[in-house]
This record gives C-alpha cells, sequence and structure tokens, in this order.
C-alpha cells in the first residue's frame, strides 16, 4: 500500500519541522554529513531545496520552494546523550518520506513519535555499562577481583551519573564527579588487598566516562570538512576528557595513591 | 583511622545511598505508572516499535515465488 501525498507543507511549515528534525538528530550524535543529507532529503520529497549551516550549538537552515518562497530558521541545538537508536529511527523515518511519500502530518506524527520514545532501560544500561567496563579491565590485564573492584566502582560511578544528568547538570561537572567516585571507590583495591593488580582496576575504573563518541564525530566531520564543527566537537571531548582526568587525580590524591 | 579509609566510607556510604534512593524512587515510579513500565528484557523486530504507513508486515513471505520467472 503506498501512502500519497495529500498535503504539501507551506515552507514555513516545512522548515519548522526541518529545524526541530535538525536539532533532535545532530543531538543524537549524528555527523553533520548524515544531517546534511537528511534534511535535503526530506526537503526535496516536498518539493523544496534545503541549505544548512552547522555550527557546533546553532543550526541556521534555509528552506526555498520552486516558487522562490525562502524560509530561514536558527535552531539552538540541545545537550542530550547520544542515542544511535533515535539516530537510526530519524534516519528511516527520512528515507520514508522520500521513498513512500508519506503526508506531512502523518511525518510530524512519527516524529514526535519517535521524539518521545525511550528504548533503552535504565537498569539494563546501567549493569551492560559496568559489565563493558570490567570486561575492560580484563582486556588491559586485571585479573577477577579487580574486574569485581570495576564493575563496583562503575556500577556506583554510572548510577550517579543518571542522577546527574536526569537533574540536568553540567556533563563537565557529572564526569568530574562520576570519575572521583569511581577511582575512590577503585582504590579501595590498594587499601584493602583485594587483588593483585589494583593499579589496572583505578585505571580501568574511569573508562565508562570516555567521550568516545564525539571524538569519533569530529574526525568524521573532519573528513567532510565541517572544520568548524569538527573542532567544537573535539574541544568538547578534550573539556570532557580533562574533567574525567581531573575527577582522577583528585581520587588518587586524597586516597594517597602514588602518582604525585 | 587513616584519612584514606575514611575518605573511602564516606564515598561509598554516598554511593550506596544514592543507589538505594535510585533503586526506592524506581520501584514507586513503576507502581504509579504501570501502562509506561518497560520490560527488563524485550526481545523483537524493530518493525514492532517502529511501524511507518506502507511498511510491509514482517510476517509476510519476502519472496512470492509466482513472481519469480523461471530463467
Amino acid at each position: 500500500m503506498t501512502t500519497l501525498k495529500t498535503y504539501n507543507p507551506s515552507v514555513d511549515e516545512l522548515c519548522m519541522f526541518l529545524s526541530k528534525y535538525s536539532d533532535r538528530l545532530f543531538g543524537s550524535g549524528a555527523t553533520c554529513i548524515r544531517l546534511v543529507k537528511n534534511v535535503s532529503r526530506i526537503a526535496n520529497a516536498y518539493g523544496c531545496n534545503a541549505e544548512i549551516s552547522i555550527f557546533p550549538r546553532h543550526i541556521h537552515l534555509m528552506i526555498m520552494d520552486q516558487a522562490g518562497n525562502i524560509c530561514t530558521a536558527v535552531t539552538s541545538i540541545q545537550d542530550r546523550p547520544a542515542d544511535f537508536a533515535l539516530n537510526t529511527a530519524l534516519s528511516k523515518l527520512s528515507w520514508n518520506i522520500s521513498d513512500r511519500e508519506i503526508d506531512f502530518q502523518c511525518a510530524i506524527r512519527l516524529f514526535n513519535r519517535i521524539s518521545n520514545i525511550s528504548r533503552t532501560s535504565p537498569t539494563m544500561e546501567l549493569i551492560l555499562v559496568s559489565l563493558a567496563n570490567a570486561s575492560f579491565c580484563r582486556l588491559f590485564g586485571g585479573d577477577a577481583m579487580a574486574m569485581v573492584v570495576v564493575f563496583i566502582a562503575t556500577f556506583a560511578g554510572y548510577t550517579a551519573k543518571q542522577q546527574l544528568i536526569a537533574r540536568h547538570t553540567d556533563f563537565r561537572i557529572t564526569a568530574l564527579i562520576c570519575s572521583f567516585i569511581s577511582a575512590v571507590l577503585a582504590a579501595g583495591d590498594i587499601l584493602f588487598g583485594f587483588s593483585s593488580t589494583p593499579v589496572i582496576a583505578i585505571g580501568t575504573s574511569i573508562l565508562y566516562l570516555v567521550p568516545g563518541i564525539p571524538f569519533i564525530n569530529s574526525f568524521c566531520d573532519m573528513i567532510d570538512r565541517h572544520y568548524i564543527c569538527a573542532m567544537g566537537r573535539l574541544m568538547n571531548a578534550v573539556v570532557i576528557t580533562c574533567c574525567l582526568s581531573a575527577g582522577l587525580c583528585a581520587g588518587m590524591y586524597f586516597m594517597n595513591i602514588g602518582m604525585f | 583511622m587513616n584519612s584514606s579509609l575514611l575518605i573511602w566510607i564516606c564515598v561509598a556510604s554516598l554511593a550506596s545511598i544514592v543507589m538505594i534512593v535510585r533503586i526506592v524512587s524506581s520501584m514507586r515510579h513503576r507502581g504509579k505508572t504501570s501502562e509506561t513500565s518497560r520490560n527488563f528484557i524485550e526481545l523483537g523486530h524493530e518493525c514492532e516499535e517502529f511501524f511507518i504507513p506502507g511498511d510491509r508486515s514482517i510476517y509476510e513471505n519476502e519472496y512470492d515465488y509466482d513472481d519469480i520467472e523461471d530463467l
């Protein structure tokens, strides 16, 4: 069954929709090239052209229809955690709008539905992240007790992270606090002598905070010559890395672990 | 009691309190809004979550053998 387009949106309506779409997609961890392609695809599906300027904190969008009517919108990008499921769903929506000629009102309903669904269970995420970090400890040569220590330290740190993010705390402060908590709890391995590889436990206890996605996305944007966004993302990733390093160092200092 | 042990006990206690508060609040929230509760583990096709008009049902056969031309 093919759904026919029964309602062609005005330039203003399409521009407003695409500005919200861009904010959602970019905030979910998409690269610039994906954003440009998706927005252009949706605009072309409704007979318009789109030009988009992407900055680290804002998106400038210009939509022009075949009659020459123009609408411009500037959207500020909301800080959200990366969500690849949302990324995939929004990209799929753009393909369905283009290929199946979905009605504009239906596209809005689907976009709202996609934006409001939370797909991952926080408890499952917490357990899986803790297990993953414990696995990293094993990969770096930690023994079984060090893995247990890292699991517990990550569990506590990630719980604190979830709570702080739910209260809209700045992620830099969140990284500082969570790395401190995880480092101090992992330093209990040295304090109580649980394992034979305590240094590995301390070092791997904060790996869950490393901003891998911003680093990777910054290099992807650099390859596509979106240098402003690339440098913005790289700087953001460096700042977060500095914050978690500061938390780790503070934890090691207060636990009198020899580094200074 | 040296300072390292004291700091460790304080951080461990704080982390335990945060975890207990989280567990209690999640259990209370689940009791209040049962229609939005999520299963701990779910298995399914993504089409069951993201249906878009025009999507083919996942239970339809992908290949209709009557349409395949004999070479």
